[in-house]
C-alpha cells in the first residue's frame, strides 16, 4: 500500500481552511453590518428628534419681531 | 438601543437556526471521524482516498445551494420579489467555496494517483472548471448591472442558466469514455459492471458517505440561511443610509 498520508492531510487542510474562510467571512460581515446599522440607526433617530423639535418650537427667524420703543435704553 | 432588523426574526425562527447550526456542526465533526478513524482504507490508494469523502459530499453541498439559486432565480421571475434575489445571491456565495473544495481536493488526489495535479484534456475535470468560473462570473456580473430591477432579473435568469453546467458535471462521466475520472455510483461507460474503483458495497464506505452528504448538504443550507439574513440586513442598512442621507 502506498504511503500517501501526506496528500490526505493536505486535501483536509485546503477543507479546514476553506471552511474556516468562509465562517470568518461570514462573522466579519455581520459584525460590519451591525455596527453600521448601528450608527446608522443613531444617525436617523438624531435626526427624526431635530425635525420633532423643529416641528413642535417655532424657528427663531419666525418670531415676530420686537417692537423698539424709541425711549428703551439701548 | 435598536438593532432594527436584527430583531425583527421570531424568536422561533432564531432558535431554529441556532439548533441547526449545532446540528451541523455535530454532523461535520461526525463526517470527519467517520472519514478519518472508521471508513476503511484503500488498499490500492493508502489514506489519499479518504478524500473521497469530502471530495464527493462538498459536492452535494454546492450542488444543493446552486439548485437553491434555480428555485430563487423562478420565484422571482414569476413574483419579482427582492427576497429571491437575496436568496439567490446567499446560494450561489456559498455554493461556490463548497465547490471549491470539491476541485481543490480533486487535484491534491489526482497529484499521487493519476501522477499530475491538473490535465486539460478530461472532459469531468473541465466542465467542473467551467462550472465553477461560471458561477464566480455571476457574483462578478451583477456589479456591473447597475439598474437593481434589470439586476435581480438577469441573475435569476442567469442562476437558472448555470444549473445545467451542474447537471452536465454530474452527468459527463456517464456517457463519456475519454475521462480517467471514475464513476463511482452506476455504471461505467468504460466497463459496464464496473462501479467505480472502490466498491461501493462496502458498507462502511457507503455509512460513511451518506453522512458526510448530508452534513455537507446541512452546511449548506445553514450557511445559507445565516448568509441570508446578513443580506436582509445589508439591505436594511442600504435603505436606510440612503434616508439619513436625504435628510
Amino acid at each position: 500500500m502506498p504511503d500517501t498520508t501526506n496528500y490526505m492531510i493536505l486535501g483536509y487542510a485546503v477543507t479546514i481552511a476553506i471552511l474556516t474562510g468562509i465562517v470568518v467571512y461570514l462573522v466579519l460581515k455581520a459584525r460590519n453590518l451591525r455596527a453600521e446599522l448601528q450608527t446608522l440607526e443613531m444617525l436617523d433617530a438624531e435626526d427624526k428628534s431635530k425635525e420633532a423639535e423643529s416641528a413642535t418650537s417655532p424657528a427663531r427667524e419666525t418670531l415676530p419681531k420686537q417692537v423698539e420703543h424709541p425711549n428703551m435704553p439701548a | 438601543m435598536e438593532t432594527g432588523v436584527l430583531d425583527r426574526y421570531s424568536p422561533g425562527r432564531t432558535r431554529f437556526l441556532n439548533m441547526l447550526t449545532v446540528a451541523t456542526a455535530i454532523s461535520m465533526a461526525l463526517a470527519l471521524g467517520l472519514a478519518l478513524f472508521y471508513a476503511s482504507t484503500d488498499q490500492v490508494q493508502g489514506d489519499v482516498q479518504r478524500i473521497f469523502y469530502v471530495h464527493v459530499s462538498a459536492f452535494t453541498g454546492g450542488a444543493t445551494a446552486f439548485f437553491v439559486t434555480v428555485i430563487a432565480g423562478i420565484a422571482y421571475l414569476r413574483t419579482r420579489a427582492p427576497k429571491w434575489d437575496r436568496l439567490a445571491v446567499a446560494s450561489v456565495e456559498i455554493g461556490l467555496p463548497l465547490v471549491t473544495v470539491t476541485l481543490l481536493t480533486g487535484m491534491i488526489w489526482a497529484k499521487p494517483i493519476w501522477n499530475t495535479w491538473w490535465t486539460s484534456d478530461d472532459p469531468r475535470l473541465n466542465s467542473m472548471a467551467v462550472m465553477w468560473l461560471l458561477y464566480a462570473a455571476y457574483l462578478t456580473l451583477r456589479g456591473a448591472v447597475e439598474n437593481p430591477e434589470r439586476r435581480m432579473r438577469y441573475a435569476a435568469i442567469y442562476g437558472i442558466l448555470a444549473f445545467v453546467s451542474v447537471i452536465y458535471v454530474f452527468f459527463v462521466i456517464r456517457f463519456r469514455t475519454d475521462t480517467l475520472h471514475p464513476v463511482v455510483f452506476g455504471p461505467s461507460p468504460v466497463e459496464s459492471t464496473a462501479k467505480g474503483t472502490f466498491g461501493v458495497k462496502d458498507p462502511r464506505l457507503v455509512l460513511t458517505i451518506s453522512v458526510g452528504s448530508i452534513a455537507w448538504m446541512l452546511l449548506a443550507f445553514t450557511l445559507m440561511w445565516h448568509r441570508l439574513r446578513m443580506e436582509n440586513t445589508a439591505e436594511h442598512v442600504r435603505v436606510l443610509k440612503a434616508r439619513v442621507l436625504s435628510q
